[in-house]
């Protein structure tokens, strides 16, 4: 009778230890895929921690687009502009990491930081490291995960079904794993997100190339968006490039467009949040590695590779010493600017006046708690962001590849940006990758091609139909961030005699010849 | 005889498990629990009386991760408490900003928190929090802080008032809060424990604590930003003197250059008579106990707060107007606030002065016997507090610029209203807004920014009277101008 006792529970026992032994064998490992010998491949493939929080399974990551492939503009990933190289099964910006019993995928820094260009529609994309991912649609990304997580197909059957045709393949537990935890949790996961990105709601569409980046931060404080001031509603920018981050750390450049914060190593910590690195999953000898091949010499931007009107581009310096060199630095590679410069130093919103919404966004209070964030580890905690008074002057390396202008994105080419703001257009088209040789940036014109339509980028109200809506004109008049259904995407500013809107057709185009040799 | 022995063998085997068990156990607890750590903190002064301990985290810490995710777990609670009371318009931020608090960038925690390991990193208050002034010079300027100044943006009373309201809410658990905390910091299944079964239920039922010792708070005037009911607080809870109907809602003062004040009553009331008390009592007021480095600490803090300089005004003095001031202020205002004259520092009579006098009756000699009691039963030196000296003390004038709204109870807004005939100056203002008032003295008051942020701030309302004080109001008005002139010099 007793033997039986033992027997059971020493078989209970021991079939417990099993099972624990098997579930901390499946799920316990953190294997992040890495590239220690390739900086650049790290950094377009690298993890930031991040996946270990908001990675999804390769294989649902795989199908999804085809799964829910209504909800997506076009075909793949490809149709939110993301990028796809030779070789890879999944696009750039994307990281890999062996975690909770999956192989899981997440954004990483290059998601926005990785752009291309063609020579002409015909010619391939050539793809740039560390240049704005002016195709990535990240808004729609997020929209379009949420829509397809919360969609009925969305059910454990489906997804294994569709992951499988992707060519994954689940064990029995893995299987189980996605019907009791994966699916339940990324519902849970994408409401979550949903509610506190609220803020996307309340602003105009980013469309490709741009986001909002300091709501996110406000978002995950969970602040109240609703009952914060309707000028501090709007943060969308451009993404911008990320070259040559030794000479801006070396020269304490303030980073971000409004200059919040004078350390790189604070600035990428901080930009990780976008991924999901949080203070407990980030991958810091991954994000090292990253920084210090951002810092390094070898990340600079391509040369221009088109021809240079060599007399022109003469011509043009002077005109560019004189108009931009004190806020822009010498040129492409050298950011001293003279005696009067203040390259990377903060150009107060009342002299550059361009669109006030981003600077308004973040504020003093999002800055003091973001002290906070870093809390456990005192040697990380963030310490230098600021709350400033404008946009920071920043240098323009690679100049030609970081259209369309200004922090928010609203001018799109260099000619454009030097006539005065009511010369500028009103609308045009974001997301076309062949460059604008005359007038250097993107070519802005093209709606459509090949069935993908590219995005409509408005800086008003530009027809009859929507004349009646509050602050129509997008004006700001004071320097103060107005509501209105186009706020934040106002072409004003950076205008007038000092920043050479009034010179002769003929300098103008001088001065873009110049800046093709940034 | 072998089984008896046997016996004894496993008993003592027994027993010298359990006394080790228990000893793991208790190193354990008291590693989690109490370890005291010394704080990470530079030896500035400034850093100290800002952010520095005052050891009384075992009586009123609250972990420090719980109390950082509190507002973000319960943004609606801080909606709710940070605006009753405000202008309609009132935004509400996120986080501890929305209560007022002085927050300087890169920093972990507003002025007046501190931050020390007694087993876990623990959130105390400390002087700083009521006396650091937030302002600005204007609506597009960012927060500059005056430490030792009076934290007029303050809402110390919607900060208490949210922290029990979220420890009554049902997201007040570990399965909504561990969550939260473990974005930011690195919990292990031990810690996850903690949380769960030690650590957020005894935070919840610390506030209900709070709660029981704060309910006559109901039943009273809203203290506003920038005020509280100064002796009711240690009359009700450090003496646990029965509630009774008294209200004496007092503005936070300046800690400014005490040292000068020697041998003069200090608080609004001439409660005591040394800087000493004044230290002491406030200290134990808020869950510092006299062991330890108490005398030591305390020492230092009336060293820095004898010495402690306001900011200039930070406007251009018209000297000419401000000699003619001077004169002025020699003829109408030095008897009473200069340094050195005969009524300097002494308590002005109420039926000479006039101002509200809610304050002196909530405060007899017997509260402070009772307090006297509690001080010396504590094991503290003697602090002599001494009940209300039946009128208010008239102060030197320190950063004069920084400390409106003006009177004990900050009931009139700017010294411009302190000049004019109490029938003139404001029945109703708004209160707890930031931007300095440069014309009048104080700060701005009315208009749309004011009442979007500040208080409404009715004077009507018991303890809130802004009658008396009237000396100056028979000036002319270029006098007066003449006179706020010099005024903004000291």
């Amino acid at each position: 009778m007793w033997r039986i006792v033992y027997a059971l529970v020493g078989g209970a026992i021991l079939m417990a230890v099993v099972i624990a032994g098997f579930l901390y064998y499946e799920l316990s490992g953190d294997d992040p895929e890495t590239f220690f010998d390739n900086p650049v491949k790290q950094f377009k493939y690298g993890s930031t921690g991040g996946d270990l929080l908001a990675g999804l399974p390769a294989g649902i990551f795989k199908a999804m687009p085809m799964l829910c492939r209504d909800y997506l503009p076009g075909k793949g990933w490809e149709s939110l502009g993301f990028i796809f190289e030779e070789g890879m099964d999944r696009p750039v910006g994307t990281s890999r990491r062996h975690s909770l019993g999956f192989d899981r995928i997440a954004l990483n820094c290059a998601a926005c930081h990785v752009g291309t260009y063609r020579d002409v529609p015909q010619s391939p994309r050539r793809v740039v490291t560390g240049m704005p991912s002016h195709r990535v649609d990240l808004a729609r990304f997020t929209k379009f995960v949420t829509q397809c997580v919360l969609d009925g197909r969305f059910n454990p059957w489906q997804v294994i079904e569709a992951a499988e045709q992707t060519g994954e393949h689940y064990s029995a537990f893995q299987r189980l794993l996605i019907k009791y935890a994966v699916v339940p949790a990324m519902r849970e996961a994408v409401l979550l997100v949903r509610d506190r990105f609220r803020f996307l709601d309340r602003e105009v569409e980013s469309g490709p190339g741009r986001f909002d980046t300091f709501n996110p931060a406000k978002a995950l404080l969970n602040w109240p968006f609703e009952l914060l001031p309707p000028r501090e509603a709007v943060g969308i920018v451009d993404f911008p490039s990320l070259w040559l981050q030794g000479p801006r750390e070396e020269l304490h450049m303030h980073l971000h467009w409004d200059g919040n914060n004078d350390s790189v190593e604070e600035r990428n910590r901080s930009a990780s949040f976008g991924s999901g690195a949080v203070p407990t999953t980030l991958d810091r000898q991954s994000l090292k590695f990253i920084a210090d091949w951002l810092i390094s010499t070898a990340n600079r931007p391509p040369k221009y590779p088109f021809p240079i009107d060599a007399a022109r581009a003469e011509a043009g310096k002077p005109l560019y010493a004189r108009y931009c060199a004190s806020c822009h630095g010498a040129s492409g590679s050298d950011f001293s600017g003279g005696p009067s410069g203040h390259i990377g130093q903060v150009e107060p919103i009342d002299r550059i006046r361009t669109d006030p919404c981003r600077l308004d966004n973040y504020t003093h209070s999002l800055s003091a708690e973001q002290g906070n964030l870093y809390a456990a580890y005192p040697s990380e905690r963030f310490s230098h962001f600021r709350k400033t008074n404008g946009y920071a002057n920043l240098p323009l390396d690679g100049i030609w590849l970081r259209g369309p202008y200004l922090h928010n994105g609203s001018v799109p080419t260099i000619r454009d940006l030097l006539e005065s703001a009511d010369r500028r257009p009103k609308s045009f088209y974001r997301g076309y990758d062949v460059i604008d040789q005359r007038k250097l940036g993107f070519v802005s014109g093209v709606a459509e091609e090949n069935g993908v339509k590219f995005f409509r980028y408005e800086t008003q109200c530009v027809d009859a139909a929507c004349a009646g809506e509050p602050n129509a004109e997008n004006r700001h008049d004071d320097n103060v961030c107005v509501p209105g259904k186009w706020a934040g995407n106002s072409n004003r500013g950076h205008e007038g005699a000092d920043y050479g809107t009034e010179i002769s057709a003929e300098q103008k185009d001088a001065i873009v010849e110049y800046l093709k040799t940034f | 005889m072998a089984l008896r022995s046997r016996w004894k063998r496993w008993t003592a085997t027994v027993l010298v498990l359990v006394v080790l068990v228990a000893a793991a156990g208790g190193a354990l607890v008291w590693s989690k629990f109490f370890k005291s750590d010394k704080q990470q903190l530079s030896d500035d002064p400034v850093a100290r009386f800002a952010y520095g301990s005052l050891d009384g985290e075992l009586l009123a810490g609250i972990p420090y991760p719980i109390f950082m995710i509190l507002p973000r777990v319960f943004p609606d609670l801080v909606a709710k408490y940070a605006t009753e009371g405000y202008g309609p318009q009132k935004p509400s931020y996120g986080g501890y900003g929305a209560f007022g608090l002085a927050w300087q960038e890169g920093e972990r925690l507003p002025f007046g928190l501190s931050i020390k390991r007694l087993g876990y990193e623990r959130v105390t208050i400390n002087c700083a929090l009521c006396h650091t002034a937030s302002y600005r010079l204007s609506a597009e300027d960012q927060p500059r802080f005056a430490v030792g100044g009076p934290a007029h943006t303050l809402n110390l009373q919607g900060l208490l008032r949210f922290l029990i309201a979220a420890s009554h809410d049902e997201r007040f658990s570990a399965t909504r809060l561990i969550p939260e905390i473990s974005v930011h910091f690195p919990l292990d299944w031990l810690d996850w424990g903690d949380y769960a079964t030690v650590l957020i239920p005894a935070t919840r039922t610390a506030l209900h604590l709070v709660e029981g010792q704060l309910g006559w708070m109901n039943e009273k005037p809203a203290w506003g930003p920038g005020r509280d009911d100064a002796f009711n607080l240690p009359k009700y809870i450090l003496t646990q003197t029965p509630w009774d109907d008294t209200t004496g809602n007092t503005d936070f003062p300046a800690v400014w250059r005490l040292g000068t004040r020697k041998g003069q009553l200090y608080h609004s009331a001439g409660e005591a008579k040394s800087l000493y008390a004044v230290v002491a009592t406030s200290a134990i007021g808020i869950g510092s106990l006299p062991t330890g480095g108490f005398v030591e600490r305390n020492q230092r803090l009336e060293d820095f707060i004898a010495r402690a300089e306001p900011p200039k005004f930070p406007r251009p003095i018209d000297a000419g107007l401000a000699d003619r001031g001077e004169a002025l202020y020699r003829a109408r205002c030095a008897e009473c606030h200069a340094d050195g004259e005969k009524r300097t520092g002494t308590a002005i009579p109420l039926n000479e002065l006039g101002t509200d006098p809610e304050h002196i009756r909530g405060w007899n000699q017997a509260n402070a016997d009772r307090m006297n009691v509690v001080v010396l039963t504590l094991g503290a030196a003697n602090a002599d507090v001494e009940g209300a000296q039946g009128g208010y003390v008239a102060r030197p004038l320190v950063g004069l610029w920084l400390l409106g709204p003006y009177l004990h109870n900050g009931s009139v807004p700017t010294l411009w209203d302190l000049l004019s005939p109490a029938d003139k100056r404001p029945g109703v203002f708004y209160r707890g807004y930031d931007v300095v008032d440069f014309d009048h003295v104080g700060f701005v008051s009315t208009g749309n920014e004011a009442e979007a942020n500040g208080f409404r701030f009715d004077t009507g309302i018991r303890g809130n009277g802004n009658g008396g004080h009237l000396y100056g109001t028979d000036l002319s008005d270029s006098d007066k101008s003449a006179l706020i002139e010099f005024l903004k010099k000291l």
